[in-house]
């Protein structure tokens, strides 16, 4: 283990069953504290988390250089990244829509701000509104779009922190075509791209290939399976995509799953290959729907990691 | 989990009910979080019929086509083998025992109980592991009072299934449990007294043991010489003295909450208000260079990979054991 | 009808999580889970966002095609009616753009006024006749309520039952465990208000939590009752921590000093605090006609404490009502 090349960080999803039903693990101390125990035990090197739990950062743990504090009494690292997920919205926060562009700066101007006093990698974003906002997905609505993250880039390149876009399937940028055109755009100076290998294999795009193509922007990895492709309208279903597509009640299953869709042998062999080093966070959103358990899948994820992508690259 | 100690897990806690934890993806994915938490050996326990496929010899043969076949399956999790089983006579088996009630008290039933030991200690010898861990005595409430000639008795049948397990190879390790009719450390040393020290041995179960009444430290440093398989677990709560003749004890005690609202009695290591000294016991067993198993467990607690990992992060980060 | 009285059961226990509860067919076996556990009507939630469908109306529209087409999926669950909406107006709204709002603040009134009218305006069409509100925040987050507030609050409150009334609904003033007003200003805040339009909520629970017997709010204001809400409480806050800041997290869902697992369940819940056959007596005696919905707030097993909830009702709590009529009538 004297020279590693990769290690993993778990993004932030979680739920245990409390008495009164799941919660999560900024429910309390004790639930944090299972969480990471639990984190680390399997292996884990750090977490990843979202930009909304700043509130409980500060409200329960004194801010994010405290909360890590208690990350690291925990035997993890750091936190390495962080989730921006906005309330897109025509009227006010839509990246293809130059006229609600100085508000999405500012809110990067503040948000930076709160996370100034802990050093996060990256800064993740959904690119685009969703796709039935977007609509019809023109070169122009492309243009004005990349032109917004490029100005976040700098914005968060202030802070030593990458900006990088993460495309789920039921964004505005998914499709191959539109992702390419989004890329031709941006600055690789500002703007980066992270992998979900999950949401681009939904959305019908091999994650494999996009990497190979864009590895020299690419800052970070989700790691998860998915078990279907979308089809018809399920990318642009009103009012939902994500938890409301008719066709599929949970898109998302932890890597290493039976039926899974994703090539991990290929996507690990790919990162090998570009000579990627650092961070690959594993995430499993939503892995307790119809049945499952974030604990399991946890392990399971990580088992598999340590198997069979080590084997690999490690 | 890399140390002098040997490590392993127990994997009774995902068979919560007789339907559940039968097919095989679900046991992958049970050895597989087993693997992640760092272990690497698991411990069986016995159970009957076609559902339960890992816990009956029978049934566990007929699902993997051999011993080496069922090591394979194991393999497959990167889980390198079993440690034990754990197997209780008193409990009736409804396929292959014809749902007979039998007890180590009862004279009469030592034939059938050996004759029944058989498959296990095949199958604890086949898969290549080291104990048969047996509860020695049915619960104390179903049980007529013990007097010394009444576990002199269990003794000989427990020397009887030792004389076997000896023959192939493998130990017996009689397992003390807080609801049995051998109660107290002084019922238990008797017991002890009656088997043959070089076939029979005690499994010690920290958690049992306290919630039992019995210190599991002060008894393994007097008795280290007989202590021959681990179970580690903890609890938060012990019988306040009579709880375990309470009728129908498994369940109105371990399950019903004894009249304390207790909703669970064993936990995790490292829980809060744990009554076991894990660290102590934990020394004890380095001071004696005990070299059986420790199995971890946490029996019917609540959700078993959380737990599994809550174990797993208690033996590397308070306990300093390398996972690998 | 039970002599005026309507029995439903709440949304909320469903969806623990934000993520949880989105789906058209857990809505669907929610509804006819509540059914066949013998309830006519189900109380809804606000919420707001694409992942609270059953949220506010814009939401319901934007699911079911228009208020309408919602009430037709409650009644093909076999369901009469949705009785009655619960909002906490420091809800944020994401479908109109606005942070919380609050009955303290003049400025927010007619904001306050107009999303009350919407949710107002949804009921009738859905079978429905009152608006549950949170009237002021909890005590430990504002500063205590002087006679100033508590006119700023009263004119509020009577502001939107002006407006619900115009729909045929009652404003029905709900006071938590929490709340700025458990203590002595419900009275203060209650006579401030314009009876004909300004109603009380009875929460079992969360009077028993906050250590006021439920039975003397009855007596006291049984003429003010406009809506009732069953659930039972597990424990009480003696040591006063609701003054506590943040009490909604700190308290309610981490369990206050003592971390109480869980401070509410279903009525009839082991270790229940709360006399529910009392309760209903004394309901009954107050001449109360309206709906109760039982509730749990939040439960292991939602389908599990709706049944429960529904064998109470069914066995005890219904009969007991009709015992009590045809004594009365004799």
């Amino acid at each position: 283990m004297n020279q590693q090349n990769i290690k993993w960080s778990y993004m932030d999803h979680w739920r245990s069953n409390g008495p009164s039903g799941p919660v999560d693990q900024w429910h309390s101390h004790k639930t944090m504290s299972a969480f990471l125990k639990q984190i680390k035990a399997t292996g884990f090197d750090a977490i990843d988390t979202f930009d909304f739990r700043i509130w409980q950062m500060y409200g329960d743990y004194g801010g994010p250089a405290k909360y890590q504090e208690m990350v690291q009494d925990n035997g993890l690292e750091r936190i390495v990244n962080t989730f921006h997920a906005a309330d897109y919205d025509v009227r006010n926060y839509a990246p293809h829509i130059p006229a609600t562009h100085e508000y999405i700066l500012e809110d990067f101007r503040v948000t930076m701000g709160r996370w100034s006093e802990i050093q996060l990698d990256n800064i993740i974003v959904m690119p685009a509104t969703l796709y039935y906002d977007m609509e019809p997905v023109t070169e122009d609505k492309l243009k004005y779009t990349a032109e917004c993250w490029n100005k976040v880039g700098e914005i968060t390149a202030g802070f030593g922190v990458k900006l990088t876009c993460h495309h789920e399937f039921f964004c505005g940028i998914q499709s191959e075509a539109d992702i390419e055109t989004f890329y031709s755009y941006t600055d690789p100076q500002y703007v980066s791209l992270f992998v979900d290998t999950a949401q681009h294999c939904i959305a019908g795009v091999d994650p494999v290939a996009l990497y190979n193509r864009h590895a020299h922007r690419v800052s970070g990895f989700h790691f998860k399976d998915t078990r279907n492709v979308a089809t018809g309208d399920d990318h642009r279903h009103r009012p939902d995509s994500e938890i409301m597509a008719p066709t599929t009640g949970k898109w998302f299953y932890e890597m290493g799953t039976d039926q899974g869709l994703v090539d991990f042998a290929a996507m690990m062999t790919a990162v090998r290959d570009n000579g990627y080093r650092g961070w690959i966070s594993v995430e499993h959103d939503k892995a307790n729907k119809e049945g499952g358990d974030y604990s399991e899948s946890t392990a399971i994820s990580r088992w598999y990691a340590k198997n069979v992508l080590e084997e690999i690259y490690r | 989990m890399r140390d002098t100690l040997r490590w392993a897990y127990a994997l009774n806690q995902w068979n919560v009910r007789l339907d559940v934890f039968v097919r095989h993806e679900d046991q992958q994915r049970a050895l597989k979080t087993v693997s992640a938490c760092g272990f690497d050996t698991i411990e069986l326990a016995s159970g009957t019929g076609r559902w339960d496929n890992i816990s009956r010899p029978e049934v566990i043969l007929l699902n993997h086509g051999s011993h080496a076949g069922f090591l394979d399956f194991l393999r497959r999790a990167s889980v390198q083998g079993v440690s034990s089983m754990f197997w209780d006579p008193q409990a009736p088996a409804e396929e292959e025992e014809g749902y007979a009630f039998r007890s180590t008290a009862n004279p009469a039933d030592a034939d059938a109980i050996v004759e029944w030991s058989k498959p296990f200690v095949d199958f604890v010898a086949g898969v290549g592991a080291e104990q048969l861990v047996v509860r020695p005595v049915g619960s104390a409430w179903m049980t007529p009072p013990l007097d010394g000639d009444g576990i002199k008795r269990i003794g000989d049948v427990w020397n009887r299934i030792g004389e076997l397990t000896s023959a192939s190879g493998v130990g017996l390790a009689l397992h003390y449990d807080c609801l049995g009719a051998v109660h107290t450390a002084e019922e238990l040393t008797a017991l002890l007294d009656a088997t043959d020290p070089a076939s029979v041995g005690l499994a010690l179960d920290t958690a049992e043991f306290t919630v039992g009444g019995i210190d599991p430290v002060t008894y393994y440093r007097e008795h280290a010489d007989r202590v021959t398989h681990i179970h580690l677990k903890d609890t938060r709560y012990a019988d306040t003295g009579d709880e375990y003749r309470m009728p129908g004890a498994e369940s109105t005690m371990l399950k019903g909450g004894a009249g304390r609202r207790i909703e669970r009695w064993f936990y995790e290591l490292g829980t809060e208000g744990g009554l076991v000294d894990v660290r102590a016991f934990v020394a004890a067993l380095r001071e004696h260079e005990y070299s059986g198993w420790v199995v971890v467990e946490s029996d019917h607690g609540g959700n078993p990979a959380e737990l599994a990992m809550l174990n797993s992060w208690y033996l590397q980060h308070e306990l300093g054991i390398p996972k690998s | 009808m039970n002599g005026g009285i309507r029995w439903g059961y709440a949304i909320n226990q469903w969806k623990p999580q934000f993520d949880d509860f989105v789906r058209r067919e857990q809505h669907e076996r929610a509804l006819k889970t509540i059914s066949i556990a013998g309830f006519e009507g189900v109380e809804l939630t606000y919420g707001t966002g694409r992942w609270e469908p059953l949220g506010n109306p814009q939401q319901l529209a934007a699911n079911f095609g228009s208020v309408t087409g919602f009430g037709e999926f409650v009644r093909g669950c076999a369901l009469d009616a949705v009785s009655s909406w619960y909002w906490d107006p420091a809800e944020r709204s994401m479908e109109h753009l606005t942070g919380p709002l609050s009955p303290m603040a003049e400025d927010d009134l007619p904001a306050m006024v107009e999303r009350a009218r919407e949710l107002a305006g949804a009921l009738p069409e859905l079978g429905g006749s009152v608006l549950v509100v949170r009237p002021v925040p909890g005590a430990g987050d504002v500063e205590p309520l002087g006679d100033d507030a508590l006119g700023r609050v009263a004119a509020c409150w009577d502001a939107v039952g002006r407006a619900t009334a115009e729909h045929g609904v009652r404003t029905a003033l709900h006071v938590d465990f929490l709340s700025a007003l458990r203590r002595d200003h419900v009275p203060a805040l209650l006579d401030r208000t314009d009876p004909a339009v300004v109603g009380l909520a009875l929460d079992t629970g969360e009077l028993t939590a906050g250590g006021i017997d439920p039975l003397t709010v009855i007596s006291a204001y049984g003429d003010r009752i406009a809506h009732v809400q069953f659930k039972d409480a597990l424990a009480v806050d003696e040591a006063e921590e609701y003054l506590q800041p943040h009490a909604h997290w700190t308290v309610r869902v981490r369990g206050g000093a003592r971390e109480i697992p869980r401070w509410f369940a279903e009525p009839g819940a082991d270790g229940g605090l709360v006399d529910f056959p009392a309760v209903t007596r004394a309901l009954v005696e107050a001449g109360y006609s309206g709906w109760i919905v039982v509730e749990s707030d939040q439960s292991p097993h939602p389908a599990a404490s709706a049944l429960l909830a529904g064998y109470l009702v069914q066995r005890e709590l219904r009969p007991l009502i009709e015992t009590e009529k045809e004594a009365a009538d004799a």
